[in-house]
């Protein structure tokens, strides 16, 4: 009998937890803690705890598919690479588009935005962070300079008041919520918007049901009451930002009077002027956030906040984006976003209905999730290549279907939420003939003849080349990434890289933290015919709904609507429910709660920032 | 001919051995004899993973290997008996010999008892323990009152109630007191800790007592079963250890030593147990605390007792699944299945997410328990109510009466 431990990433969320992957006889039989790791310390939430589970599912990709009058057979990779190889030549490049994968590794999304760009000549590719992270990154990167997270999850421990809006670390990045825990031990006040009483929620000082899509108002609203009372941090104001005057201009206006907000969120007015008195009384203090439709403003909104108060540059400020895959963070840093005026992955589908996209290289993303519309415009493509683990949703319109290694399975990196690069290690051989996904695209570079820019024999080879390409990657090697702390870019800032960024200033031109003016726009607003708003919760991915100790806890999505709008409706949890709103409609399971602030329901993304309205499918 | 009783100052005469080992080396001589006489067909110890704070469990089948595990990594803070239950078949399939710290080998016991461990298979060397420190607390502990940049550290040791490191130009103790007082120092459960010298092992080392010419050249031996004196006298006749009695004085300073270590214990009970307080509000601060769980299972992964398939935390009639937090029922159900026989391990709160000082929580519960019962776990197969049947088979038997419902077969009998 052999036995080991193999140090290695959670393949989950952005947070990135070091684990150890304990492997019995050439399988990976459990997960043990990686008590050395300092993202985690050895703690981990229920994916992590049973991440093996799907590495070892029977129903894993073992062998590429091609499909063939309407059904897949096996077929060899050379068939495979030959068939994509042909097709994928027919296509003019402007009709091709690529979806590269926020749960694949540094190498693989590298490679593959090297492929588009150099032999498909495309400049449509994206990562399917668009459907949450892009908006916000670009509103850190206007902001601060860096399309990252400010500070380390570590140091959120370390703020006095904690506020938590667009987010729900507890339950959706619970490592990064043990931190907002940790504060709130170490004496931290902790606010927490958010229309249901989620598990972070519960553990909040102050608890503001905002009505969902109106974050940016709270927010607005909370900086509103900061100036009035003059605590803002004028010399921090005057020496480290600019265009102070075009945010004042907006939050000191008549609507994010606490009254006002108060009406435009669905809260009493003096939730706002607490909110306000803490956060601004707080020496240091911080902002958790999040995946979401409406990300974009809020995190530019929360940058305002933090400028006013001088929360920038030092441990227990910033603006913390937590991500929701495990490389959302690292799909983007390696460029995996439109080229000029290549296409995102909404826009790719648009035209792909539309018929102006022909094809598509879908690598590691389950787009067709994100609704019915989307996989009936996966239908009208010419060809489809889907390279996966398992047959999702997506991979079912391929016409081939490539499997792909799982983490444990092959060598590589994840760049975590904190911009902590870290290493993922092979444990065990690949499942079947499938292959890591870097080996993949080289392989298939191959056969359309650009062997010479894809002859990378280990995913360590490709990883020089990243450091050599990617200016925040400079430094950072394999050699230097067997240290648990792995490096937080820009590995300039020491041994470890840099904790916190613009401790001296920040990385936009003139090195000043720039205000926006960042009006609230009311989403779709709820009444009439759909009475309902929608606050968006994260969906089960791929890795989960093929993990039995994760379905077992949660079997099927629900929606969450509050006992009193059940009861009127006349409807019991676990009763199926028919969800409508202007773009569709979808049919999940009901959960009750009087947890839920009532006018609201919560659901996974499809529906996010809209309104919708609710029914009781009744047994035909 | 040795004995059980026996108190041994012993040391390797291996060279290869000498060159890694501490204290004599004699551990170390004696799993290289084991492995290679066929004593046992593998070692499960530690070794040094990524860096001094890193301690990775390690399988050993080539006595060449064996001197890798040489020496203490304080910074350990893994437990052994549940890999043996979970990874090696409860070394069912192979005779394994194991390295323990005192709750290692009170986890070894908890699950013989329940059988899912055979002890009859495992060969047991215990090694003296004062405490373990959590590693990424040790390395901040190291920059912050020590001053010493944590990588520059090579060895760690805690001696003489101090934390001693030695480091690129020098070597720094501090009294282990001090570190606590300055939320530092051992895991808390270690504090409380009164198995320092684990005798329930198959032979109990260490370096307390080890006086005279023999100080630091030799490892102190209390041979603890037959087991054990005849792997001492395997190894003495292979040439590979040589062994003398302890003198007198040593022995009693040993139990000088171990009598403080259990003193200090006995302070941070009280100073732990008195700041729960007692009845309801015991209870509301239990409350309070476990109500931040996010049900990662860890605390039921890792612990020594929990062993069971269909774990009663997953009955949907008790737990919501996918709640978080779970409702106290949960906890309650840990409390009622394990608290009897808890170990004090410390893995529970170690590995929580959520911060919840679980080990504290059931540790008071099982000095409690002991007080009305007189069961104490981890040093006999002495068997508490809970352990009289192994789940699945207790589960089959029920089954097979038609219902499978604990509650319905013991109050209601079925009729045939």
């Amino acid at each position: 009998m052999d036995f080991t431990y193999v140090p290695s990433t959670c393949p989950y969320c952005g947070t990135g937890c070091g684990i150890n992957l304990a492997v019995k006889d050439g399988k990976v039989t459990g997960i043990q803690p990686w008590h050395r790791n300092p993202v985690n310390e050895g703690k981990v939430c229920i994916r992590g705890n049973k991440s093996h589970e799907f590495v070892n599912n029977p129903a894993r990709l073992t062998t590429p598919l091609i499909k063939r009058d309407g059904t897949f057979v096996e077929a060899s990779w050379e068939d495979a690479y030959q068939e994509i190889a042909a097709k994928l030549k027919s296509a003019k490049p402007e009709e091709i588009g690529c979806v590269a994968s926020a749960r694949a590794c540094n190498e693989d999304n590298y490679l593959f935005r090297a492929f588009a760009m150099t032999v498909l000549k495309t400049p449509n590719i994206d990562s399917c962070g668009r459907r949450c992270n892009a908006d916000a990154v670009s509103g850190l990167v206007e902001a601060f300079g860096n399309g990252a997270m400010t500070n380390s999850i570590a140091d959120i421990s370390e703020a006095k008041c904690v506020l938590v809006v667009g987010s729900n670390p507890v339950e959706e990045n619970p490592l990064s919520g043990r931190r907002v825990m940790m504060a709130k031990m170490n004496g931290a006040t902790l606010i927490v918007a958010d229309a249901k009483q989620t598990a972070t929620a519960k553990l909040a000082d102050l608890a503001i049901p905002c009505t969902p899509g109106t974050e940016v108002a709270l927010v607005n609203g909370i900086m509103h009451a900061i100036l009035k009372a003059g605590k803002e941090k004028k010399e921090f104001i005057t020496g480290k930002t600019r265009d102070f005057e075009k945010c004042k201009a907006v939050v000191t206006g008549a609507a994010y009077a606490p009254e006002a907000v108060a009406k435009t969120c669905g809260i009493p007015a003096d939730l706002v002027t607490r909110a306000a008195e803490l956060y601004g009384a707080a020496p240091v203090a911080t902002v958790v956030t999040s995946a979401g439709a409406t990300s974009g403003d809020l995190v530019r909104a929360v940058a305002n906040l933090q400028l006013i108060t001088g929360n920038v540059g030092k441990a227990g400020a910033g603006v913390n984006l937590l991500r929701g895959k495990s490389n959302a963070q690292g799909a983007m840093d390696m460029g995996c976003v439109p080229a000029g005026n290549g296409m995102t992955v909404p826009a790719m589908v648009a035209a792909a209905a539309a018929g102006k996209i022909k094809m598509m290289y879908v690598m590691g993303e389950n787009i067709a999730s994100a609704g019915a519309g989307v996989a009936e415009a996966l239908g009208k493509l010419d060809f489809l290549v889907v390279q996966d683990l398992f047959l999702t949703e997506t991979a079912e319109k391929a016409h081939v279907i490539l499997p792909s290694a799982a983490f444990a399975e092959r060598d590589g990196t994840f760049t975590n939420s904190e911009r902590r690069v870290q290493r993922v290690r092979k444990a065990v051989e690949p499942v079947g003939s499938s292959k890591a996904d870097c080996q993949i695209i080289c392989e298939l570079a191959k056969a359309m003849g650009h062997e010479k820019e894809f002859s990378f024999a280990t995913a360590e080879e490709v990883f020089s080349e990243i450091a050599q390409h990617v200016p925040a990657y400079a430094g950072i090697s394999y050699a230097k990434l067997e240290r648990p702390e792995g490096i937080q870019w820009p590995a300039a800032g020491g041994e470890f890289g840099t904790a916190v960024l613009y401790a001296d200033q920040c990385a936009t031109k003139d090195g000043k933290g720039v205000f926006a003016a960042v009006e609230y726009t009311a989403g779709e607003a709820a009444g009439g015919e759909f009475p309902f708003a929608v606050a968006a919760k994260w969906p089960m991915g791929t890795l989960s709904v093929y993990t039995p100790s994760i379905l077992r806890e949660w079997p099927a999505p629900t929606v969450v609507i509050n006992r009193e709008d059940a009861r009127d409706l006349g409807i019991e949890a676990g009763n199926a429910i028919k969800v409508s709103g202007k773009s569709g409609s979808a049919v999940l399971t009901a959960e009750v709660t009087a947890g839920i602030k009532k006018g609201v329901v919560s659901m996974p993304m499809m529906f996010a920032g809209t309104a919708v309205k609710i029914e009781k499918v009744t047994e035909a | 001919m040795t004995k059980k009783g026996d108190m041994l100052y012993a040391w390797t005469n291996d060279a290869e051995i000498k060159k890694h080992a501490e204290l004599g080396g004699a551990v170390t001589a004696l799993w290289k004899y084991a492995l290679e006489s066929k004593t046992v067909d593998a070692i499960l110890a530690i070794q040094k993973g990524k860096d001094l704070y890193d301690a990775q469990p390690v399988l050993i089948k080539n006595p060449a290997e064996i001197k890798n595990t040489a020496g203490s990594l304080h910074c350990g803070t893994l437990l052994m008996a549940k890999l043996v239950k979970k990874y090696l078949d409860g070394a069912n399939g192979m005779k394994i010999g194991v390295t323990v710290k005192g709750c290692d080998a009170m986890g070894f016991y908890e699950l013989a008892k329940r059988q899912q461990i055979n002890l009859d298979n495992v060969v047991m060397i215990g090694v003296n323990c004062g405490g373990s420190v959590s590693p990424v607390l040790a390395r901040k502990m190291i920059a912050e009152k020590y001053g010493v940049d944590p990588d520059k550290v090579h060895k760690e040791e805690i001696d003489k109630g101090q934390f001693i490191i030695e480091y690129e130009g020098g070597h720094k103790g501090i009294s282990v007191d001090e570190l606590e007082e300055h939320g530092f120092g051992r895991r808390s459960n270690c504090r409380r800790c009164k198995m320092k010298v684990p005798r329930q092992a198959d032979l109990a080392c260490g370096n307390w007592g080890v006086i005279g010419e023999k100080a630091g050249k030799a490892t102190f031996v209390e041979v603890c079963s037959e087991k054990g004196a005849n792997l001492v006298d395997g190894a003495v006749k292979a040439g590979l250890l040589s062994v003398e009695p302890s003198i007198p004085k040593g022995l009693d300073i040993r139990g000088k030593v171990e009598g403080a270590m259990l003193k200090l214990g006995e302070k941070w009970r009280k100073h732990d147990f008195e700041a729960l307080g007692e009845g309801k509000d015991r209870l509301r601060k239990i409350m309070a605390e476990t109500s931040r769980c996010i049900k990662c299972y860890s605390c039921i992964s890792a612990c020594p007792i929990c062993y069971c398939v269909e774990c009663t935390t997953k009955n949907p009639a008790y737990i919501t699944p996918g709640e978080i937090p779970p409702n106290f029922m949960f906890h309650l159900i840990r409390f009622a299945h394990i608290a009897d026989s808890c170990v004090n391990c410390g893995q529970c709160q170690e590995l929580c997410p959520a911060e919840i000082p679980n080990a504290l929580f059931m540790h008071a519960q099982q000095v409690e328990l002991e007080k009305m019962f007189g069961h104490t776990p981890g040093v006999s197969m002495a068997l508490p109510i809970m352990a009289f049947v192994e789940e699945q088979t207790e589960r089959a038997r029920l089954h097979n009466t038609g219902s499978d419902m604990i509650y319905e077969n013991v109050f209601q009998p079925l009729k045939k």
